[in-house]
């Protein structure tokens, strides 16, 4: 370590005793900090940024100053949490990428009647598609058989000699040699009443034609299909509760109902479109369901969790103005965040096989709802909520 | 460097060396191998227990008045009506506790007393059948041999078995499922009870001269139409005490029909070892079986009094073969024959020592997968993730630079964080795991973008470095806690409700938000503070 290192060192010690001791905040001003963090001429910078011109910058920093003049209260929020540091010489970069530019306001909440009107549109939609009993159910809900099979002989096997095997199933050609059964639940309880199962028998039968190789089995009886039947959607709606309560415990009422809404509204939409595009519903998209029920929340909590912010620093009371600022400043995070898991979602979808496809596609219909409910359906409901619990008080 | 880059090194090769050491545990649907949820049939067993006591009984009354009237012992349920004399009624009150008194009923012109097997006593035998079960499939996966399968009970009565990376499920059905119930039971010869039934198509009737030197007739059917016979069967009332049984006729491609006493002499449970053996003679292979002492004083009595009569040799309700006892045997051996393959005769074997399950199991759910599904799964679930991890990792360099490269560092110690978790609690990793798995990294890196975006605007505020940092983080992580919670709840609900796979999930999705806590907010702090000290920046 060079000298200069150690002195350094030393520096940043001796700042930690200080930020440890009491600090008392109203004797620093605001234009103080500014002043002290001002980059200096000659001074080291790191990036590759020196050759920025330092009048640009300084300009910039005028301008950072003015829109904290506007909000003193929120600098002093800040600077409890700010211990104050030694001067440092490292340089920011002056401008970020960004998906989403900073300052820039978009007014979503005008919007809100249109988002109300698609979204119970497509409510009406999914419900209609799953009270209609049009969701592909999985063997794992109603019960029965879905196997796989590849012929291992010489000969050519065609579906129809399959079909005649098993006259009440559907079966799929999978690949050359492969396909897929699906067999009702009658097959699984007529094979119970003999004793049987019904993998064996079915493993019998296809002897009858050839050698078959059984890639995978999987068989559901009654018992089981109705338990988990209940079960999972207990799940869904214990969990549902469960998170509205913690918003409930964490943030206000108002979001808690929003939140409760829009997580029902999310889980419906997305079974009722991955229904109508014929993905099966099966426990692991159950999972799915559940994971993100669980997820799509971040994105409301991350808004929510900005609208109390700027609540407790201004006195600002619950307009839509607030609320689309809070929105906008979190937009490019929300966007981002929404992507990042999306990046493998859509790999998932693309290279995986089976269930884990299925995951995939319930996950990204889901995260395309979620990020959307969590602008339009949980924060315009938690405003229209409160205009209309204020108007009653008045 | 300060003690936090130490702790992270060491725990980075504290995760490695678990994960090295211990391994991680590949679920079903990844090692290829089979799921079976079991019902253990809970109503037979009860019905059994009530059939034996009122066998019991009816033998007490034969004891008693010498005299058989007709229908003085009926079950129904868990009821069981008996016509008799009110001290007898007294004496079964006392001798059998299990049962409550209910009263006096007339039907038709007989009067009977109800006893009711109590509730709990029904609740016990419920429960003991299926513990039972459950050792005597244990028993029976041992001697198949499976590596770390997974034997326990689920629910009330239902019984879950996990049999990795084996090759036949089917003989692993037919060895777990068989209900292996043996019995010895003595063939009514005297009545000629089909004498005047009228066979309908496809079942037709014969006769044979009965070992009393009396001519009886019986039923039977060709392979094919054996349901037929059944349901036919079903459809007569066998006299009192007896019961129609089938079995392979001789040459062994027919089925017949067997009258045979109710209440079995001997039963498995006597059985001390059963092994297969050939015969020099025909080639074929049968089962020698060695009963206990009590079963081979009872195997004595019973032959030394019924010299000259059949003693059927029963399965699980099918008789085997009826050899006709020539002299009374001691020494408590016994063979049963019965045309096997050397296969079945093994498998046979097998079950007969491991001893009968107490009640009939049926196979409620099956998942099998095959060894090669499971490889193909695993690479392309592996590619999936992997690739999906590649392009969040992208796309966190090019957009977060320096900062995004310590995110993925941090994703990449939550990822180690969660394997090595997996690994310290033997817990599986599942296909919907691996999906949980890449998810995790996509969740792991948003907790650096709440933070990074937040940092983002700190430094556009006040344009330095360090104390946006800080500030940054501190804002930010209220939110994250919020955030990760609600997840974690979610996770919780799944685990609580779903069974092997989707367990699996929860779990890596559970374990994963928790990495992240340690590896997305603790390690990347750490690393972007040593980089911040050492000039090293950029957001």
């Amino acid at each position: 370590m060079s000298e200069k290192d150690k002195l350094k060192k030393k520096l940043f010690k001796e700042a930690g005793k200080e930020k440890r001791e009491k600090f008392d905040e109203q004797k620093i001003s605001v234009k103080k900090e500014n002043q002290e963090s001002l980059p200096q001429p000659g001074e080291e910078v790191i990036d590759g940024k020196e050759k920025i011109d330092i009048a640009v910058q300084q300009e910039q920093f005028q301008k950072v100053k003015k829109t904290q003049k506007a909000q003193p209260r929120e600098v002093q929020q800040l600077k409890e949490v700010v211990k104050p540091t030694p001067k440092t010489k490292i340089l920011t970069p002056p401008k970020f990428f960004s998906i989403f530019p900073y300052g820039k306001i978009i007014n979503f909440m005008k919007f809100r009647r249109w988002a109300y009107a698609i979204s119970s549109a497509l409510a009406l939609f999914s419900l209609f598609v799953i009270l209609s009993g049009r969701v592909p159910l999985s063997p794992d809900f109603r019960g029965g058989v879905s196997a796989e099979v590849e012929y291992r002989g010489d000969k050519k096997i065609s579906e129809g000699e399959l079909r005649a095997l098993f006259p009440e199933a559907t079966i799929q050609k999978l690949g050359e040699r492969e396909f897929l059964l699906k067999l009702p639940l009658d097959f699984v309880e007529k094979a119970k009443q003999e004793g049987k199962d019904a993998g064996s028998v079915i493993k019998e039968k296809l002897d009858q034609i050839g050698q078959f190789e059984t890639k995978r089995v999987e068989s559901v009886g009654s018992l089981i299909g109705t338990e988990l039947r209940k079960k999972g959607v207990l799940a869904v709606i214990f969990s549902l509760i469960g998170i509205s309560i913690y918003i409930l415990l964490r943030f206000e009422w108002r979001f808690a109902v929003g939140a409760f809404i829009s997580l029902f509204h999310d889980s419906i939409i997305t079974l009722g479109i991955a229904s109508a595009l014929g993905v099966e519903f099966s426990l692991p998209t159950l999972a799915a369901i559940l994971t993100l029920i669980g997820y799509s929340i971040n994105d409301s909590i991350i808004i929510a969790d900005r609208i109390r912010e700027k609540l407790r620093l201004s006195r600002a009371v619950w307009t839509e103005e607030l609320f689309n600022k809070a929105i906008s400043e979190t937009l490019s995070r929300t966007i981002i965040t929404v992507f990042t898991v999306m990046l493998p979602t859509i790999t998932i979808i693309l290279f995986g096989t089976g269930v884990l496809k299925d995951i995939g596609i319930f996950f990204l219909i889901g995260l395309i709802f979620g990020t959307y409910s969590s602008i339009f359906v949980v924060s315009a409901m938690a405003l229209d909520i409160y205009n209309l619990t204020r108007k009653k008080r008045t | 460097m300060g003690w936090r880059i130490y702790f992270i090194i060491l725990s980075i090769l504290a995760f490695a060396g678990i994960i090295a050491f211990r391994g991680i545990k590949l679920g079903l649907d990844l090692k290829g191998g089979s799921h079976f949820v079991l019902n253990v049939r809970q109503d037979l067993a009860v019905k059994k227990y009530v059939e034996r006591i009122a066998g019991e009984i009816l033998s007490e009354y034969k004891k008693k008045y010498q005299e058989l009237t007709t229908y003085s012992v009926l079950f129904e349920d868990t009821n069981i009506y008996v016509s008799a004399p009110t001290e007898f009624v007294e004496e079964i009150k006392k001798k059998f506790p299990s049962f409550d008194y209910k009263g006096k009923e007339l039907h038709g012109e007989t009067e009977y007393h109800i006893f009711t097997l109590k509730e709990y006593e029904k609740k016990e035998i419920e429960e003991f059948a299926v513990n039972q079960a459950l050792s005597v499939i244990r028993a029976r996966v041992d001697e198949f041999g499976v590596a770390e399968p997974q034997i326990s009970k689920y629910g009330q009565s239902k019984i879950v078995v996990q049999l990795p990376g084996i090759q036949d499920p089917s003989q692993a059905k037919r060895i777990i499922g068989k209900t292996a119930l043996l019995e010895f039971r003595l063939v009514d010869d005297e009545t000629d009870f089909f004498a005047s039934t009228v066979p309908p198509e496809g079942i037709y009737k014969n006769t044979e001269v009965a070992s009393t030197k009396k001519t009886v007739s019986y039923l039977w059917t060709y392979e094919k139409d054996l349901n037929k016979l059944e349901d036919f069967v079903k459809t007569l009332t066998p006299p009192f005490g007896r019961t129609i049984l089938l079995g392979k006729g001789e040459g062994g491609k027919i089925w017949r029909t067997y009258i045979v006493e109710s209440i079995s002499e001997i039963t498995g449970e006597f059985l001390r070892d059963a092994v297969v053996r050939m015969n020099s003679i025909t080639n074929e292979p049968y089962i020698l079986i060695t009963f206990n002492s009590e079963g081979a004083s009872r195997f004595e009595r019973i032959t030394g009094e019924n010299v000259g009569k059949r003693l059927a040799i029963i399965l699980d309700e099918k008789v085997f073969s009826a050899p006709v006892i020539r002299e009374k045997i001691s020494g408590g051996v016994a063979t049963i024959e019965g045309r096997f393959t050397i296969e079945e005769a093994r498998e046979l074997a097998s079950v007969l020592r491991t001893g009968a399950l107490p009640a009939p199991v049926e196979f409620e759910e099956e998942r099998t997968v095959g060894p090669s599904l499971g490889q193909d799964s695993i690479r392309k679930g592996i590619f999936a993730s992997l690739t999906g991890v590649g392009l969040v990792g992208a796309f966190m360099l090019g957009y977060y630079r320096i900062s995004g490269f310590v995110a993925m560092i941090g994703a990449s110690i939550t990822i180690l964080f969660t394997l090595a978790i997996l690994s310290l609690f033997s817990a599986t990793l599942t296909l919907p795991g691996l999906a949980g798995l890449a998810l995790t990294v996509g969740m792991t890196v948003d907790n650096n973008i709440i933070i990074f975006e937040r940092v983002r605007e700190e430094i556009l505020r006040r344009g330095v470095v360090k104390p946006s940092v800080e500030a940054g983080h501190k804002l930010a992580m209220a939110t994250i806690l919020d955030a990760n919670i609600t997840t974690l709840i979610a996770a919780l609900f799944i685990f609580q409700f779903g069974t092997g796979p989707v367990r699996g999930f929860a779990l890596t999705l559970s374990i994963g938000i928790l990495g992240a806590l340690y590896g997305a907010v603790f390690c990347s702090k750490a690393i972007l503070d040593l980089l911040i000290s050492r000039k090293i920046f950029s957001i």
